[in-house]
């Protein structure tokens, strides 16, 4: 298993700027284990700022992840100049560990990282505070990105909600 | 068992295909809306503690990661 708890401490405490986003954020908002849908990816938003990626980089190989861009290694040395032409083809960087896979991410259909940034929430995971994306922002980049596979999350995900919401009604109607 | 009637993978991507339509053209809005009240509950709010959803999906991943594939027997 890995130390997601460790990751996430270890970016907050770098000051790493970085927003969850995908169907992982989207999970924050459920109500229930039976509610989260399976990913086996995780996405985090960073803005085009060489000097934040190379920090999160940074992190991440501390924590033992492996950085690819273009199903090749990130190269050597990962540095500041690395930094930059990957933020200048906004290139997307995956980091992997045992199975399991972050995508670093500069580009989020619809939305500039200042948007999503400043109408992100802060969730406490294990005692760290998480910048998670607001649902609507998630769920409208995925009517925008518009592949069969956001599409069909979202056909799902309105059921879901649906369920959500009768909960809540029920929950306001018993307390009349 | 064997006697069921293969799937017909065209016809399920057709199916979906269709509700995909559907729910883009007619319930999006509704669904946006849907989905700004769930923003809005207390849980949602900036302070919540979210620990739980990641201590669930790591269940959900460790359950999964034990599953081992059987043959059956005659084959």
């Amino acid at each position: 298993m890995k130390d997601y708890d460790k990751l996430f401490r270890d970016l907050v405490r770098a000051q790493v700027r970085f927003v969850l986003i995908g169907v992982g954020g989207a999970n924050y908002y459920a109500h229930t284990g039976g509610q989260l849908f399976a990913t086996q990816d995780q996405d985090i938003f960073l803005p085009s700022d060489p000097e934040n990626v190379l920090a999160c980089w940074q992190v991440f190989r501390e924590d033992g992840w492996d950085l690819w861009c273009n199903r090749e290694p990130l190269g050597e040395p990962v540095d500041l100049w690395l930094a930059e032409k990957v933020v200048s083809h906004q290139a997307a960087v995956k980091a992997g560990l045992g199975g399991d896979e972050i995508d670093l991410t500069l580009v989020m259909k619809g939305f500039t990282f200042e948007e999503i940034w400043e109408e992100r929430r802060l969730f406490w995971r294990e005692g760290v505070e998480i910048p998670v994306a607001r649902l609507e922002h998630i769920v409208r980049s995925k009517r925008a990105v518009g592949r069969p596979k956001d599409h069909l999350f979202l056909t799902t995900h309105e059921e879901l909600i649906k369920e959500l919401l009768g909960r809540e009604e029920s929950k306001e109607g018993n307390t009349d | 068992m064997n006697d069921a009637p293969p799937l017909d993978f065209e016809e399920i991507r057709r199916e979906a295909q269709t509700a995909v339509e559907d729910f883009l053209t007619h319930r999006w809005d509704s669904y946006l809306e849907a989905v700004r009240r769930i923003e809005a509950l207390p849980e949602n709010q900036s302070g919540a503690d979210k620990t739980w959803v990641d201590r669930a999906r790591d269940a959900h991943r460790a359950r999964y990661r034990k599953v081992v594939r059987v043959e059956r027997a005659g084959k």
